[in-house]
């Protein structure tokens, strides 16, 4: 391969071997690479990641700077291209985040938000969105550790405005 | 799972439906607060929304359809409401009847909170019984919301009448009710010229409602003063037969359509002595099919969004995105020549007096029963929610 590899480390000790280009998808990692804390003999200790949430930003991250490059390349590309192509990422980022339990989704969002990955964070967030629809209130209250601190009055209020909606 | 920084909370529920959003107010105080009262949040979660599209039958149904600007799967549907009809929709509150039980209700869809207002006065009840107003109701019910700061409106809705007094007298009387009873009528004489059709309902701006007459000029009654007043206007030269009286933000307006071009224009210098219709903007229709044959209207203007349908057997809803400048199919309308079209855009302010139904929420019959059922489903359908046209394998499941 002709770009620079870089080697990654989780907290639980497994190292991933990464294509510099794709790990600049990270701002954190960026910033390291520009100011040359990277020793390319040693890996870079990402304290707050585990194993198996590191390989799946390093495949979101692998599978974009493919994507990347293409838009560089293809700048005179017709409407019709642009659009089979964005559909081509759609569809495989769809089928990325289908992939996984919610609970991962959750521990991918923590890790896209540590090392800054702002194209990752909009994809996990919406797809978290689209899921609570049609949840019930206690449903995710469940999903996302919320404590129902309401008051008997406000309960009440609530059961209210909700008595046919969540029937 | 650790509680998620706050940050990106914020980020999910920014991508949140409206429906999900209005769900979530429920699950936790400082969620019901960040949702309904945080101005950073409210602002650009709001700023971000398109404005849903409502339609049903003139004169009442119980079906109602939702069109949402830029989904192919508009328009959603409910039906087996109680028979009802959406008279206005004003900064994210609607306004409806309860045929046949000569109701009125003020909803906001979003918080859920709405509140029935049961005194309409006898002569002016909405009844099928009544054909002076059976035919164009909507005309002669205003309804107006104010915000009194970021987080708090008020309402108040006026009922309009016309009485001839003689052959060159006319009386309009103004009824208000700002959610309790009516008050006292006030009455502006003027000079006849009928209320024109192509008006569906009076405008809400600047404190004021306006009613537009045949001859072009505008009543304007201010419901803060109850002082009403006559301005004389002319109409733009060569206003097609297919006009609509609405506003943007700002100012009032006429849109003025043809197959081949829609025109804008903008009363301007309302304020002072010399108020005239400025030609704003044109529009390329060429949506229409060409054999529709003159049966296609514009059914509604917010500024941001402008509404035609085909009426013809394609029974189409256009939108025309005015930021984005182009047109978008927003799904199949009503084969029902006469359709209110309501846009209606949310909002999660509190309102003052809708949260006082204590004592009517207790359900006395099966009546009521379908009252609260019916007001629900219209709530939830006109933020988006009850999905009824949507498969279920186009859900993502949580693995």
């Amino acid at each position: 391969m002709s770009s620079n590899m870089i080697m990654l480390k989780s907290s639980d000790g497994a190292s991933f071997e990464i294509e510099e280009a794709a790990a600049r998808k990270s701002k954190i990692i960026a910033n390291m690479i520009e100011v040359e804390c990277v020793d390319e003999d040693k890996a870079i200790p990402l304290q707050n990641v585990t194993g198996n949430i590191l390989a799946l930003v390093i495949e979101y991250c692998n599978k974009h700077i493919v994507d990347d490059d293409d838009d560089v390349a293809t700048e005179e590309a017709s409407e019709e291209e642009e659009e089979a192509k964005k559909k081509k990422v759609d569809d495989w980022e769809a089928e990325f985040m289908n992939s996984m339990s919610l609970e991962t989704m959750f521990e991918l969002l923590l890790a896209a938000n540590y090392l800054n990955i702002k194209s990752l964070i909009d994809l996990v967030c919406q797809t978290i969105a689209n899921n609570i629809k049609d949840k019930t209130p206690e449903e995710v209250r469940k999903i996302f550790s919320i404590e129902n601190d309401f008051t008997p009055e406000e309960e009440e209020e609530i059961r209210k405005e909700n008595a046919w909606a969540f029937g | 799972m650790d509680s998620l920084p706050l940050h990106l909370l914020n980020e999910i529920l920014l991508r949140a439906d409206l429906s999900s959003l209005a769900m979530m107010r429920s699950t936790n105080r400082s969620l019901r607060s960040l949702i309904s009262n945080d101005p950073y949040f409210k602002s650009k979660y709001f700023s971000q929304l398109r404005s849903g599209l409502l339609h049903m039958a003139t004169g009442g149904s119980s079906m109602l359809y939702h069109h949402s600007f830029g989904d192919p799967r508009s328009p959603r549907t409910k039906d087996n409401l109680m028979e009802c009809r959406i008279l206005a929709s004003c900064s994210g509150l609607l306004l409806l009847y309860l045929n046949g039980q000569s109701l009125l209700c003020v909803a906001n869809p979003f918080t859920k909170k709405f509140r029935f207002l049961n005194h309409i006065p006898r002569s002016r009840t909405m009844d099928s019984r009544d054909p002076y107003l059976n035919r164009g109701d909507r005309m002669y019910i205003g309804f107006a919301v104010d915000h009194i700061d970021r987080t708090t409106q008020s309402f108040k809705i006026v009922s309009m009448k016309e009485e001839h007094r003689s052959h060159n007298l006319w009386v309009y009387e103004f009824l208000i009710n700002t959610g309790g009873s009516w008050g006292l009528p006030k009455r502006v004489t003027c000079y006849p010229s009928e209320l024109d059709y192509r008006m569906k309902n009076p405008i809400y701006l600047n404190g004021s409602l306006h009613w537009l007459r045949k001859d072009g000029s505008i009543i304007v009654f201010k419901p803060e003063t109850e002082e009403a007043r006559l301005i004389q206007f002319k109409f733009p030269e060569k206003l097609s037969l297919k006009t609509l009286f609405a506003s943007d933000d700002k100012n009032l307006v006429l849109i003025s359509a043809t197959e081949d071009v829609i025109k804008v224009y903008a009363l301007e210098n309302s304020f002072t002595t010399d108020p005239k219709w400025v030609l704003s903007r044109r529009i390329r229709n060429g949506v229409l099919d060409k054999n529709i044959r003159n049966r296609w209207n514009v059914e509604a203007y917010d500024g941001k969004y402008l509404v035609l349908r085909d009426y013809s057997k394609d029974q189409m809803v256009h939108g025309y995105d005015m930021t984005a400048n182009k047109w978008g199919l927003m799904g199949p309308g009503r084969f029902y020549p006469t359709l209110d079209f309501i846009l209606f855009t949310p909002s999660s302010s509190y309102v003052i007096g809708l949260d006082q139904n204590d004592d009517d929420m207790v359900l006395h019959s099966d009546d009521d029963d379908k009252r609260f059922s019916s007001l629900s489903s219209i709530m939830e359908l006109a933020i988006g929610g009850l999905d009824k046209f949507i498969s279920p394998e186009e859900h993502v499941s949580f693995g």
